[in-house]
């Protein structure tokens, strides 16, 4: 008893710490220099973790029993509170999130040094580390919705932190708006929510999806997994993720790799008992992840913007945790969100270690041969590569094999799932060991004399997520089920898909380390020793062939386009025509109408307020007279 | 038994009307005998106001020990209603006191009449709260009136304040006429004069051989009621009143009558009416339906702010009067209508006093013109009353309408729910354009900047931040209540 009271209280901490701190230093940001600014934020940083590792190993003896903290009721009925639980999944999250802040804000101090708001970039940092953790610890939706859009803002001002360049500001714009679309889709999904269970509780809601329809289940998981897809950015929701480049680099491995873009991944497993209910949504997820995984993975192909072609692979990555929710294994999305935030954050912060090393170059064709001199860059970043690939025993291995496991399991129309997504586990390997070869190895004769290795400050956080890229996979292998007991109470009535046993599991697990190999050998052959070069491509008519698949992965299969044309154009058309004929003439026709008459019989009333006594005593029998003939007249009076 | 246990004569239970009384023989003293420097009188007549607070805190223990009872003979009576209309009389006049005060040291020769007689009518309405008996009834509310019609026109130099007295009183003379007429046709053909002997004399003889002069009386009590809180149609007087008198007594004169005239509305239809309630649907509702559609309609065009605010108070009372009139819960939601109501007119009219001065009559439209500039506080504690005056959620404006709306539609007046939203969309209008006129639109003459003194910015924040609060966290206020009539389920 004594000790969950403490938990309770302790739990709250990591939570309003950066929010303190964000506030603390917005108070003083004319005061700081930035060495007093650094100090706060990183021990604000280092102490959220440590309370947060705590709280998890407090949580992990008491067998992963929900601890749940209720501020205060707002309303009674509905039962709306504002309250946090503090369980196995978002135990996890927090202890992700906070972590992955602390060392992604080491390598901040570096990468930011010397930019004239480096202040506000903290106060903005902490500010969405803040809402982020308001979001997975929430125990009810509504608190999950204030998380929800405030880690929107605090992405929009993240993305557009340097506003002076006019592709950053239009960005953040893009990136707001286009979550717009989903936030609506969320917001629906909530009132269904509140009209169908009378309150926002999570556990309610579980405790009570038995009796309810399954139509209802179903449009109220289709809602919110529209605000799944936006903020996720899953087809068609994606474009935003790829502008949001713009921002400063950590920032993006943060919020575009790491976290905020888990956010959906984290509700649906969140809302898992309902979905599973649901078979019509958990099929839009898995069509809607495997087309997002292929065409994100087919985009990054061509791409030559360093940062880019990880924020391809981020939504494709994304795309295989909505397959696995989509196939029922919800250990598996999970496990799978929590290497690749380790391994993407490694990825982006080694890419921000590239650009400030190149001058801020992104463009890894002006790159090339910096192996030699960034060695400890080259090979964390070649460790990310290799884990993303999926090579054994790295941690991209065993999150992506158990979701292809996952969705080879169960059976029929799965196995043609299961070949598409070791397609894109394919393509992912090749386009990530095209983009280590074209920054580290291939030499494009480019003079880098000036380039020098990353100072100590942003090298320590890369070696530090290097070692975690090599061993997070181990917290849950076909032999030890980690994370698995884990979730065992949050995911408690929820039917897990679970992997095969025996022979099959190793021929799966066979197959898709190939696909991981054969793509790097691809890349290898290609972009290492150049293969197409060496031989005659006219002689095997290739290269219409290939030119094809470049133009069209260079430009996503001219969808942004398509959306333009339809979306942009034909809507503005459309809308214009519809404000002339049906907001112009009928509505503010009919409104003005209203309103004049209204304004004509106020004035004519204003008449009888003669100021004059003996009109007011008239009226006032008069009325009297009127009522009590009104009174005598109704029917129910005894006469 | 002695005849002293058999009166039931308790003190507590009419000690708020008689620590008025009490502070109001000091005043008359301090004039008759020797001159008293201001400052005296001001402590005086505060230490009244705290003095009545406490004793209502009192009549609450006395209620708790004794519950729902009658002293004095029958007179006076001791329950949820009594103790909820002292506590507001007590509270609207601690609000209004800063108003009042400062008008009061303006009519220098007159102080202390002024402020006799405001704690006069306060000891009337209290008595009229607590009456069980309409005699009682009669003689509370006449105390209460009379005083309120020589206050509209204490301000003798203007001639607006005297005709504004003087129309109060020839109208409320002929509200009364009414009152007492309808207590002598309810005694004539009952023999009763009880609150309490209505319900069980009709139970007794059964419905249908009432005698329809009894009905009429009984109508002709709520009339003069209706005319108290300014309902339509009989509102006529209010606007008139309202504009001439001096601008810090309106304030306290409208909250306390309305307060004192629903509570006891309340306590005639919960505790009298309540079986015989469907045969005044028909009555109720044209009063509800005249009230809102009429203040709407001639508040549209108004362009004095005390005018308007008159008419928005018979729209307010058209809104209480509906779910008062409707049932049991409809009185609970139409208290707590009528609590964050008086908040807020109280809220305007101190603002309004703060802006004009306390003894100026007129207050156009054109006063608070381009106010934000140099007065933001003001301007925005006047939004916040005005906005919560109009039902914009977060105010207790938006709460209540709410709750009464819900209640009305669970009581299925779906005729009255429609008219009512109207309503409200059209009183968007004029609740909003004085705030456009304060705040956004472009002027050449700005207000100047007031100074404001620190008990006066004490006094707007703390009626503003009620208004938030209970738009934000109503379940006190909704207990509360809920609470005042729960033994009349």
């Amino acid at each position: 008893m004594c000790q969950e009271v403490k938990l309770e209280l302790l739990f709250l901490l990591p939570i309003f710490l950066p929010l303190l701190t964000s506030f603390f230093l917005f108070l003083n940001k004319k005061l700081f220099n930035e060495l007093v600014t650094n100090f706060f934020t990183l021990n604000g940083a280092l102490l959220a973790f440590a309370i947060a590792a705590y709280s998890f190993i407090a949580l992990a003896l008491d067998k992963f029993k929900p601890v749940n903290v209720e501020l205060f009721q707002w309303i009674s009925n509905p039962d709306i509170s504002i309250g946090f639980t503090l369980d196995g999944l978002s135990g996890i999250m927090l202890i992700l999130v906070t972590g992955l802040s602390f060392v992604i804000q080491l390598f901040s101090t570096s990468y930011m040094a010397k930019d004239e708001n480096h202040c506000n970039y903290f106060v903005y940092f902490n500010f969405f580390v803040f809402s982020m953790l308001l979001l997975v610890m929430s125990s009810n939706f509504l608190v999950m919705f204030f998380g929800w859009e405030l880690v929107g803002l605090s992405s929009y001002l993240l993305i557009s932190f340097w506003s002076k360049k006019p592709a950053a500001a239009k960005a953040g714009n893009k990136a707001f708006v286009i979550n717009r679309i989903g936030d609506f889709g969320f917001l629906i999904g909530l009132m269904i929510i509140l009209d169908t269970f009378n309150t926002f509780d999570f556990y309610k809601i579980l405790q009570n999806t038995s009796g309810v329809a399954e139509s209802t289940i179903t449009s109220i998981s289709l809602f919110l997994l529209l605000g799944a897809f936006g903020k996720s950015a899953q087809f068609p929701l994606f474009s935003w993720l790829p502008d949001a480049m713009e921002g400063p680099t950590p920032a993006s491995a943060l919020i575009h790799a790491a976290t905020m873009v888990t956010a959906g991944v984290f509700m649906l497993v969140r809302i898992s008992p309902i979905l599973q209910y649901s078979k019509i949504a958990s099929l839009v997820i898995i069509v809607f992840g495997l087309i997002t995984a292929l065409l994100a993975a087919f985009s990054a192909i061509n791409q030559f913007d360093i940062k880019k072609v990880l924020a391809y692979s981020t939504i494709s990555q994304l795309g295989f945790m909505f397959i696995a929710i989509g196939a029922g294994a919800y250990v598996a999305a999970i496990f799978h969100l929590v290497t690749h935030a380790f391994f993407k954050a490694l990825l982006f912060l080694g890419a921000g270690a590239v650009i400030h090393s190149m001058h801020h170059e992104q463009d890894i064709r002006k790159m090339g041969g910096l192996r030699k001199k960034m060695p400890i860059t080259a090979s964390m970043m070649g460790v990310g590569t290799l884990a993303i690939s999926g090579i054994p025993p790295l941690a991209g291995f065993w999150s992506k094999d158990e979701i292809l496991a996952s969705v080879f399991v169960n059976g029929g129309v799965y196995y043609i799932f299961w070949a598409l997504a070791l397609g894109a586990a394919f393509l992912t390997a090749f386009y990530m060991g095209r983009h280590w070869l074209l920054i580290f190895e291939k030499d494009n004769g480019f003079d880098h004399s000036d380039v020098a290795e990353a100072p100590k400050a942003m090298t320590r956080p890369l070696l530090l997520l290097g070692i975690f890229s090599i061993f997070i996979g181990f917290i849950n292998t076909p032999f030890f089920h980690g994370l698995e007991k884990v979730l065992h109470v949050t995911l408690e009535n929820v039917e897990v898909t679970h992997l095969p046993k025996g022979i099959t599991l190793v021929v799966l697990a066979v197959i898709s380390i190939g696909a991981g190999f054969t793509g790097l050998i691809v890349a290898f052959f290609l972009f290492g020793i150049e293969l197409h070069k060496r031989i005659d491509l006219k002689k095997f008519k290739l290269e219409s062939p290939i030119k094809l698949v470049k133009d069209l992965s260079s430009n996503i299969f001219y969808l942004n386009k398509l959306g333009n044309l339809f979306f942009v154009s034909g809507m503005k058309n459309f809308t214009r025509k519809v404000a002339v004929v049906v907001d112009g003439m009928l509505i503010d026709g009919s409104v003005n109408f209203v309103s004049n008459a209204f304004n004509k019989s106020s004035k004519i009333t204003s008449t009888t307020q003669t100021g004059l006594v003996r009109n007011y005593i008239v009226y006032f029998g008069l009325f009297l007279v009127i009522l009590l003939a009104l009174f005598i007249v109704n029917p129910l009076v005894p006469r | 038994m002695t005849l002293v246990e058999n009166l039931m004569i308790n003190y507590v239970v009419i000690s708020p009307t008689l620590s008025l009384l009490f502070t109001v023989i000091i005043l008359l003293f301090c004039t008759i005998t020797i001159s008293t420097p201001m400052y005296i009188k001001k402590w005086v007549s505060f230490s009244g106001v705290l003095l009545t607070l406490f004793m209502v805190f009192l009549k609450f223990g006395l209620y708790s020990t004794d519950g729902i009872s009658a002293y004095f003979s029958n007179m006076i009576l001791s329950d949820p209603f009594s103790l909820v209309g002292n506590t507001l009389i007590a509270f609207i006049l601690l609000f209004t006191f800063s108003s009042f005060w400062k008008t009061s040291e303006l009519i220098e020769s007159k102080t202390t009449e002024a402020l006799i007689l405001i704690f006069m009518s306060a000891s009337g309405f209290m008595l009229m709260v607590d009456s069980e008996n309409f005699i009682m009834l009669f003689i509370g509310l006449e105390i209460g009136s009379i005083s309120l019609y020589a206050l509209a026109g204490l301000n003798r130099g203007d001639q607006l304040s005297n005709e504004a007295s003087l129309k109060y009183f020839l109208l409320g003379s002929l509200a009364s006429c009414i009152f007492i007429y309808g207590i002598a046709l309810l005694y004539v053909s009952l023999s009763i004069i009880g609150l309490y002997e209505i319900n069980i004399a009709i139970n007794y003889i059964g419905l249908n051989n009432v005698p329809l002069t009894s009905f009429i009386g009984i109508i002709f009590i709520i009339v003069g009621l209706l005319f108290k809180v300014a309902a339509a149609p009989f509102q006529a007087w209010a606007p008139d009143v309202y504009q001439g008198s001096p601008t810090g007594y309106v304030g306290y004169m409208a909250a306390v009558a309305k307060a004192a005239s629903f509570i006891v509305l309340a306590r005639l239809i919960t505790v009298s009416l309540r079986f015989i309630l469907d045969q005044f649907d028909l009555f109720f509702s044209a009063v509800v339906i005249l009230s809102v559609l009429g203040g709407a309609l001639f508040a549209t065009n108004q362009s004095d702010l005390k005018r308007l605010i008159a008419y928005s108070g018979v729209i307010q009372s058209g809104f209480i009067l509906s779910g008062i009139s409707s049932g049991v819960f409809g009185v609970s939601a139409s208290t707590f209508y009528l609590i964050t109501y008086i908040i807020q007119l109280v809220g305007i009219f101190t603002v309004f006093s703060i802006i004009s001065g306390q003894l100026s009559s007129d207050f156009q439209i054109s006063n608070i013109s381009g106010l934000f500039k140099e007065n933001k506080f003001i301007t925005i504690t006047f939004a916040i009353f005005m906005l919560g005056l109009a039902g914009l959620p977060l105010t207790s404006g938006f709460v209540s309408k709410f709750i009464l709306i819900t209640n009305l539609w669970s009581y299925e007046r779906y005729v009255l729910v429609s008219v009512l939203m109207l309503t409200t969309v059209a009183g968007f209008y004029f609740y909003l354009r004085p705030i456009w006129v304060a705040a956004v639109e472009k002027t050449e003459n700005v207000v100047e900047r007031i100074l404001l003194k620190k008990s006066d910015k004490l006094l707007l924040s703390v009626l503003a931040a009620l208004t938030i609060y209970f738009g934000l966290l109503p379940n006190t206020l909704v207990n509360i209540t809920r609470w005042m009539v729960e033994s009349y389920l």
